[in-house]
């Protein structure tokens, strides 16, 4: 079913194209975004119903203006026929008293050329097999309720569980004097756990589930129950790691965290231009095993990062980071190109039309390779294979990485013992990291669940994934 | 617009009560590279969100159905009232045991309006402080963001409720490098607050850049096994944080916590000091000090935990009516934790590993796992002290806590105010 777009972004459409062609009169370059973020999410606890709008929900404008020498933004999400005039001086106001300022604080200004565009107008509308409309909300709460319920009935053990949904319409319009695009597309995200508890002890376990899907993906959620509540009571009993290198088998959703941290953070460009990326040191040398293929890219696979134009109005793309262990190139925000004089590669992402566009991930993966998953545990003597990530956190300067993942399977002479450890640290230098890759498996699965920060802050959807990979790791 | 919000929910049928927030923002940013400036934008938002209640009974007992939506500034009255029923209608789906919303007759509501300040933090002085320091730290600053807003927040309920509280906000994202023994370092801080003293960012920066300068000469963190720990700075914040969320009516009712009032947070062979937390609706400078929750509930400074005893749980007013036993306190974002006895020298006594950076420090509120990559620490043998960076801490609360030393010195950073530092004994480092 054919994603409906924004009515109020086709009704905003004459306004916004008015503002710019005004303001366009004065300043060489304008464009403005408009985006209306709608979803509603669903969730069911023992403990807790709630049915709310998605925390990704968004409804406004940002407006980019070239001054001559930098561009300035504004946002806001107040604009009609009556306020037009008003709200176009008190954008023209803020900018030139902000300027005034800064020139208070007497630094030199990063100078940057004029935005080159090309002619575009272009309609992208995205689809789903099943949609929500077509349900009701005590559809959806009772079908969350058996999904937790069924939890529940797995084991005595369960104090606590439940199974949430979220599904988001994402609808975007691009007008500059140049060009006039706008995307519609839906992409949702579920989640289960349990709660389990034995004398003092409380361990929990979860799933999640994402994609460019509808309703659908409930279903995915159903099957999975007892599989969550196994896994808590496994926890349980689980021991501590003994700190040191191991051999160890990555989960895609592992890998995922992986690439992720590792060449994702390091290669967006405008760490470039700050000179915080190690990585601009490394293009066109090798950064890890020659089995090593990494993709980055809104057009690079079909997940809730994939899009049409990023937030400032460039095409997606699909960008090769790393071919054959070779780092080949970075990933790129337009203003940060045209620092660097490079191609933009549609990766300018904002957290919400509140805020900056910086250079982030889209869907970020290891490529898929030839070995099987249990000729992977065969070649292993004594390691780990490592599932369910839960934090990570990248160091693009230094390609420092750390990843916390829930457990490890202990695996020897080529077995899995049935003994876990949790939670496990993985750190250590990317570099070191990925050239240890050996094996490749042929398995390949992308998630995209939760949010990315820049920082701590400015959090926006992505996934990642890929195959299981087997290497050498530092687990403490 | 709140006008015409309001009025479309007091026309609306099967609605029990109805809860309004409106957040709005102004304020500017920048962005600077180094010593130049890269970008500057402004923002004005407003932020409307209705919460709908419907009570209803079934077999003699009594539940709230409830849901949030968001409300676009620029909605017509039209399409207000179709959000409007489609939330109620939503609302009727969910079934939650009971509770009641907060009416101002039952509590002595805080001033209707209420205001630390009523303009933002100029941008500009913060720029030029930070560029004052001295000249020698000025080329390790890599890059400043800067956004100061001024924002009024307001909660608006059918009970008659109405209260508005305006505040500046500053969040500071600054990134210092130095040069290494072999390549150029970096670190990373990021600092908010809502009230501005001169000198205060000057010292921030001064602070990172010696933290800086003292990473560029680390050496890798040796393998330590089982150590004395040392935290210092916001993983501080983070470790103490557990027994705040622990000793939440949410945590006890969600049954994630077993805090029972009475019985010790710490165990009970508690062989150091024993923690004493309060809640601190009003921390001074704190960017998350508000004299309201988001139900729009009065806050008061209270102590939960006295001497490793809980005293009360702590919670909404949702959470509170479901645990009973005590009165709500509504849901307060700042804790301050009362000082240790023991100055940091004394803490320092012995070999430790003292770590002021970490990649992402974590701490597990519900198995008390805590741990993280080391970006800079410090590491005394016995005999001399070396920065060290690389190689990762992990422990458990529930192992570690028995030991805990506070320290006697304090900072006030984020939502806390409490002790330095921390000491914990036994916790294994494991190094490169």
């Amino acid at each position: 079913m054919v994603v409906k777009p924004s009515p109020f972004l086709k009704d905003s459409h004459p306004i916004l194209k008015q503002l710019v062609a005004d303001l366009s009169q004065k300043y060489s370059y304008v464009s403005i975004l408009g985006t209306d973020v709608s979803g509603t999410s669903y969730s069911v606890r023992t403990t807790n119903i709630s049915i709310t709008d998605s925390s990704w929900n968004e409804r406004g404008f940002v407006l980019r203006i070239f001054n001559g020498i930098q561009y300035y933004e504004y946002s806001f999400n107040q604009l009609n026929e009556e306020n037009y005039e008003k709200m176009k001086t008190k954008i023209i106001f803020s900018m030139e008293s902000l300027q005034q300022s800064v020139q208070k604080i007497n630094r030199d200004m990063n100078r940057y050329s004029l935005l080159p565009e090309d002619p575009l107008i272009e309609n992208w509308q995205g689809s789903v097999e099943k949609s929500l409309e077509d349900f009701t909300p005590d559809q959806i709460i009772q079908k969350l309720t058996v999904i937790k319920n069924k939890i529940h009935q797995v084991s005595p053990k369960v104090i606590n569980a439940g199974a949430s949904f979220q599904v988001v319409n994402v609808s975007k319009i691009f007008v500059s004097p140049q060009r006039n695009l706008s995307q519609t597309y839906t992409w949702s995200e579920g989640f289960i756990f349990s709660y389990v508890k034995d004398l003092d002890k409380v361990r929990i376990a979860s799933r999640v589930f994402s994609g460019l899907k509808g309703f659908e993906i409930v279903d995915e959620m159903d099957c999975q129950t007892t599989n969550v509540v196994e896994e808590a009571i496994s926890l349980l009993s689980a021991d501590k790691i003994q700190p040191g290198e191991y051999d160890v088998i990555c989960s895609p959703d592992v890998v995922g965290l992986i690439a992720h941290e590792a060449f994702g953070h390091g290669v967006e460009m405008d760490m470039f231009v700050k000179n915080r990326a190690k990585a601009q040191e490394y293009i066109e040398k090798p950064v890890a095993s020659t089995l090593v293929e990494m993709h980055d890219g809104a057009k690079s696979a079909n997940h809730v990062s994939s899009y049409w134009f990023d937030d400032e109005g460039t095409l997606a793309s699909d960008t090769v980071v790393i071919e054959k262990g070779i780092l080949k190139t970075g990933i790129s925000d337009v203003l940060s190109s045209l620092f660097l004089n490079k191609t933009p590669t549609g990766n300018g992402k904002r957290e919400s039309f509140e805020r900056k566009a910086y250079t982030r991930m889209t869907n970020t993966f290891f490529s898929k390779g030839t070995d099987t998953l249990e000729a992977m545990i065969c070649s292993i003597e004594y390691g780990y294979l490592l599932e369910q990530p839960q934090s990570g956190m990248e160091d693009p300067k230094n390609w420092g990485i750390q990843c916390i993942v829930s457990f490890g399977r202990e695996i020897v002479k080529g077995k899995i013992t049935g003994k876990l450890v949790a939670p496990i640290y993985l750190t250590g230098y990317v570099p070191d990291l990925l050239s240890a890759v050996s094996m490749v498996s042929t398995d390949f699965h992308l998630e995209g669940t939760g949010a990315c920060g820049k920082g701590h802050k400015e959090f926006v959807k992505v996934s990642a994934g890929g195959p299981y990979i087997k290497t050498k790791a530092r687990l403490s | 617009m709140l006008e015409t919000l309001i009025r479309t929910l007091e026309r609306q049928s099967h609605l029990s009560d109805w809860k309004i927030k409106e957040i709005r923002q102004t304020g500017d940013e920048l962005f600077l590279i180094g010593k130049n400036v890269d970008m500057t934008r402004s923002k004005d938002v407003v932020n409307l969100e209705v919460t709908f209640y419907v009570d209803f009974e079934q077999e003699g007992k009594k539940f709230k159905g409830s849901s949030t939506i968001k409300i676009n500034p620029g909605m017509t009255e039209a399409e207000i009232d179709k959000a409007c029923k489609n939330g109620i209608y939503n609302s009727q789906f969910v079934k939650n045991v009971y509770y009641p919303i907060v009416d101002p007759l039952m509590i002595k509501p805080t001033k209707k309006t209420t205001a630390e300040s009523h303009k933002a933090i100029p941008i500009d002085l913060i720029a030029k402080e930070i560029y004052s320091i001295d000249p020698r730290f000025i080329s390790m600053l890599n890059s400043v963001e800067i956004f100061s807003i001024l924002e009024m927040k307001t909660i608006i309920n059918s009970k008659g409720l109405h209260v508005s509280n305006v505040k500046p906000k500053v969040y500071l994202e600054i990134i210092t490098n130095a040069k290494g023994l072999t390549e150029e370092i970096e670190l990373y801080d990021e600092f908010t607050f809502s009230s501005y003293a001169e000198g205060d960012v000057a010292k921030l920066i001064m602070k990172m850049a010696q933290n800086t300068a003292e990473r560029a000469r680390a050496i890798h963190t040796p393998n330590l096994g089982k150590f004395n720990l040392i935290l210092a700075g916001t993983s501080v914040v983070n470790f103490l944080e557990y027994y705040l969320i622990k000793s939440s009516a949410r945590a006890y009712y969600e049954k994630t916590s077993a805090f029972v009032p009475g019985d010790s947070v710490q165990g009970k062979e508690i062989q150091k000091d024993k923690i004493s937390l309060w809640l601190e609706p009003s921390l001074a400078g704190s960017s998350y000090s508000c004299p309201f929750d988001n139900d729009g509930y009065p806050l008061q400074k209270l102590k939960i935990i006295d001497n490793s005893s809980l005293i009360r749980y702590w919670g909404d007013i949702r959470f509170s009516h479901y645990v009973e036993s005590y009165p709500p306190t509504g849901s307060v974002a700042n804790f301050f934790v009362e000082a240790g006895s023991h100055p940091e020298t004394e803490l320092k006594k012995e070999p430790y590993l003292e770590v002021v950076s970490f990649s992402d420090f974590q701490m597990d509120s519900i198995t008390g796992d805590f741990g993280g990559e080391i970006r800079l620490g410090f590491y005394f043998n016995g005999l001399e002290t070396a920065p060290v960076t690389k190689g990762s801490i992990v422990g458990n609360i529930l192992e570690a806590q028995n030991s805990l030393v506070l320290s006697k010195e304090t900072q006030s950073i984020k939502n806390y105010a409490g002790p330095n530092s921390l000491l914990l004994q036994n916790i294994m480092v494991a190094g490169i």
